[in-house]
């Protein structure tokens, strides 16, 4: 299998990944206007507990219970969800770039919690030695292609979520009181449970897709979770439309091929800190350049929504 | 049901130092048609504020249908059938006409994240489409039905805003400024509207600077003046009134 | 009574770096987040200045400050201004796309190596009950003349009494007839400067490396968000606070829980009072 190929399968799975969590954020951050810099501690609980409850050797940490995957992930997404509901209480009595702030410092905090509670985290070391689902039914390499299927159900399943959701009663009041808070208030709608609701649930999802994220990387640590992964998810979002429906997608996988690319670049070794910093570079001068001149993404939310109105009186 | 059916007593907002309302006494028959006017700054707005959980009275009660209701939350408020208008006509901008006074229409239990995953929602309440359908067809914005709100003229904006509260089936209305900003062949729709309102059983309580309009609907007028109510009574009353005259003199309303 | 110290240093370098992002914040209308790479850069150019040219460290610092300066005005031109029309979402989007092009570079051209800068301001002293190095005296001592060199021209100066005006109003102050582009080019000119001299203080005490900028943004923000995001003494002052807490809670608890501590504080203090600890409700000092 040539390097290329198997470069681009690698990519394409990431890309996956991206659009995955692209897609919940839209739904809390596009739709109901809460505008989530923590998405990577969420990540980080979920993993962090699918890794821990499934973990096979259980040597040097306090907890390990040795579940099986589905119950990890199921551990994992649950998790998530009490974590969200954690930070989401205090969060949402702050608004706007107040809230941004305060969901980047509980993301922060959690990853600085992962470094220091070795005792079940492993710290800095972390996890490298677990099994990934199927993988006795596929060789080595053939792996890859397995991931890169699974990835991209998930994708399409949580974009069938995604639809349903957006199109209905409760998508329809996310996009009504994140413009105006007030009439939907007047109208006694109790903006704020619906807030948390959404928050919350968008938790539980992050947490259930962090595996998939640690079996593409195979390892868990806490640099796995910085702020980068927040950060390139909303730049996925923002390229490819907030509020959309397609927009998700098409970001994250413009994004990640845009900026993999510039590590097919071959060269000598003194210039390996030169390539992991063109990425960066890449990554910064494409947000810049969409949000000066199509700051609205490439999908509209417009467009997204259009057909919906439509077939509405029947 | 006897006695009044919105009932405020000593109602006093303090913001800082300033009093934008002092002291108001204020009672709303049922089946009414009533306004509030008053030139700039006299403090209407802050009153419907209070009124609706939009603002909490530095002193003062306010009891709606009998009930205690001061210091609730606006949506508390509003599902007790108190159910009111913005000066300023936004709705929701990304939704379409039809969409939003679906919004207005619908129960809670259909809106939960629940319902969206469960499904089942369309089939619920074709009472809910007829009512829309009937009410845009009223105000004549029928053909705008799938027009967002971002792109209607604040006029039109205003009348989707009057359309998607009487969604919500209201008790009791309270339209701050609803006339202002419409056109005249709108307004008289607007009044009619009212009126037909009224007959349906909901009471009304109107804000507006256009005191023809005002004066044409409304059963009680309560003029305000800097924080306070300074005359109540039938529009022929209130016109009479030398002090209600003193303020309109020279001022522009 | 050590931490003290450690917390007075560490709160002013965290009080110059947190002014210049309120100061943007409140002129601009939305928050930089590339800010924190601008003080990369300052550590960076002052650690060249000062090794590779062997400059005085305190023309070293007055360099950098200078550089970085102009630097952040030409960036505010160049890519802050086109995008300003499309709201401050599409700014802080922006600013997070600097960042992240900064780091790039910065990493391009100066590595990704640690560093520090070899002055021997190191030495460590004894001055009473504390001990103390030269370093340290001279972070406290100069942010403290620069704040007040800043509270002088903000208030003394045309310039000055034009950016506080516009920090509180921009609308009126643009129909007042104030220069706004000007104010502008000088916000970003200080905040940037002030964002380099706090890289050059870093440098000074501590590692010089390319993270520095995210690990220090963070923690800026917090001061900033803390202090109320519009009041600059507010900001000075929760700076100083955050500061304090960080090496104080070293005394009770294991010193990697440091920005643990400034996120619990920024986070405790949100909740209280959402508007930020030194705010007046209602109003918006400069």
């Amino acid at each position: 299998m040539s390097g290329v190929l198997l470069f681009l399968v690698g990519v394409l799975t990431l890309a996956g990944i991206y659009a995955i969590l692209a897609m919940i954020l839209n739904l809390e951050a596009g739709w109901a206007g809460m505008w989530d810099l923590g998405l990577a501690g969420l990540v980080a609980v979920g993993g962090y507990v699918f890794i821990i409850t499934t973990q096979q050797t259980h040597d040097d940490v306090v907890i390990a219970p040795g579940w099986p995957i589905w119950a990890g992930v199921i551990a994992g997404s649950v998790a998530g969800g009490i974590v969200a509901l954690v930070i989401g209480i205090p969060s949402l009595r702050v608004r706007g770039e107040y809230f941004l702030i305060t969901t980047l410092a509980f993301a922060e905090v959690i990853r600085q919690l992962s470094i220091n509670l070795g005792s079940v985290t492993r710290g800095t070391v972390g996890f490298n030695q677990f099994s990934r689902p199927f993988d006795s039914w596929v060789s080595g390499s053939g792996y890859r292609w397995l991931l890169l299927g699974l990835v991209w159900l998930v994708v399409l399943i949580v974009n069938l979520v995604m639809r349903r959701l957006g199109r209905s009663p409760y998508g329809r009041l996310l996009r009504g009181f994140r413009d105006n808070d007030p009439v939907a208030r007047s109208l006694g709608k109790h903006t704020n449970k619906h807030r948390i609701q959404t928050f919350v649930f968008a938790g539980l999802m992050y947490g259930a897709v962090a595996p998939l994220y640690v079996w593409f990387i195979r390892t868990v640590t806490p640099s796995l979770f910085t702020s980068e992964v927040t950060f390139v998810t909303w730049t996925a979002l923002v390229i490819g439309g907030i509020a959309s429906m397609r927009g998700p997608v098409i970001g994250a996988l413009i994004l990640l091929i845009v900026t993999e690319a510039a590590a097919l670049v071959q060269g000598l070794g003194e210039m390996a800190v030169v390539l992991a910093s063109v990425r960066f570079i890449v990554l910064g001068i494409v947000l810049i350049v969409v949000m000066r001149f199509r700051p609205e993404g490439l999908a509209s939310e417009r467009e997204a929504f259009a057909s919906a109105s439509g077939r509405l009186q029947q | 049901m006897s006695g009044p059916i919105l009932a405020v007593h000593g109602v006093t907002k303090l913001f800082g130092g300033v009093a934008a309302v002092r002291g108001v006494d204020m009672t709303v028959q049922p089946r009414s048609i009533s306004a509030v006017i008053g030139p700039n700054g006299a403090g209407k707005t802050s009153l419907f504020n209070v009124v609706t959980g939009f603002e909490e009275p530095t002193e003062g009660t306010v009891r709606f249908q009998g009930d205690q209701v001061t210091g609730l939350e606006p949506w508390q408020v509003a599902q007790r059938g108190l159910i009111r208008t913005f000066q300023t006509p936004t709705g929701f901008p990304a939704l379409s006409v039809w969409e939003n006074l679906m919004v207005g229409g619908s129960r809670g239990p259909d809106e939960s994240l629940w319902a969206a995953f469960r499904g089942g929602w369309q089939a619920a309440d074709i009472s809910t489409h007829e009512r829309a359908r009937r009410l845009l067809d009223d105000l004549g914005l029928w053909d705008l039905r799938d027009t967002l709100l971002a792109d209607l003229s604040p006029g039109d904006v205003k009348l989707v805003d009057f359309a998607r509260q009487l969604m919500a089936q209201p008790v009791m209305l309270l339209l701050d400024e609803p006339a202002s900003g419409v056109d005249p062949g709108s307004i008289e729709r607007l009044g009619n509207l009212i009126r037909q309102v009224r007959e349906q059983g909901v009471t009304v309580l109107v804000i507006d600077h256009n005191i023809g309009f005002v004066l044409g609907i409304a059963d009680q007028v309560h003029v305000m003046s800097l924080g306070q109510v300074i005359a109540s009574g039938t529009p022929d009353e209130v016109v009479r009134d030398p002090e209600v005259i003193e303020i309109y003199l020279g001022r522009s309303a | 009574m050590q931490n003290v110290i450690f917390g007075l240093v560490t709160g002013s370098i965290l009080a110059i770096a947190s002014v210049g992002l309120s100061m943007i914040r409140q002129t601009e209308g939305f928050i930089n987040i590339a800010h924190g790479q601008l003080l990369t850069l300052g550590a960076f150019l002052g650690y060249t200045f000062v090794s590779t040219l062997e400059m005085n460290i305190f023309l070293a610092g007055l360099l950098s400050m200078l550089l970085v300066g102009i630097l952040g005005a030409l960036l505010a031109v160049i890519v802050f201004r086109p995008v300003a029309k499309s709201g401050p979402l599409a700014q802080l989007f922006t600013s997070i796309g600097l960042a992240y092009l900064l780091f790039g570079l910065i990493r391009v051209v100066f590595g990704a190596n640690v560093t520090f800068f070899p002055t021997g301001f190191g030495t460590r002293f004894d001055l009473g009950p504390v001990n103390i190095t030269v370093g340290e005296i001279l972070i406290v001592v100069v942010a403290a003349v620069v704040v007040g060199l800043l509270a002088l021209f903000l208030t003394q100066t045309r310039l000055g009494t034009w950016i506080r005006a516009t920090a509180s109003n921009p609308e009126l102050a643009q129909l007042r007839g104030i220069p706004v582009n000007r104010v502008s080019h000088a916000v970003w000119f200080v905040a940037s400067a002030l964002a380099g001299l706090a890289g050059v203080m870093v440098g000074l005490i501590g590692n010089v490396h390319s993270e520095l900028g995210w690990t220090q943004t963070l923690i800026i923000l917090a001061a900033a968000v803390l202090g109320g995001l519009g009041s600059i003494y507010g900001v000075l002052a929760s700076g100083l606070l955050l500061g304090l807490a960080m090496d104080l809670s070293a005394l009770v608890i294991p010193t990697s829980y440091r920005t643990v501590v400034a996120f619990g504080v920024l986070i405790l203090g949100l909740l209280l009072r959402p508007q930020g600890l030194f705010v007046r409700a209602g109003s918006r000092e400069a």
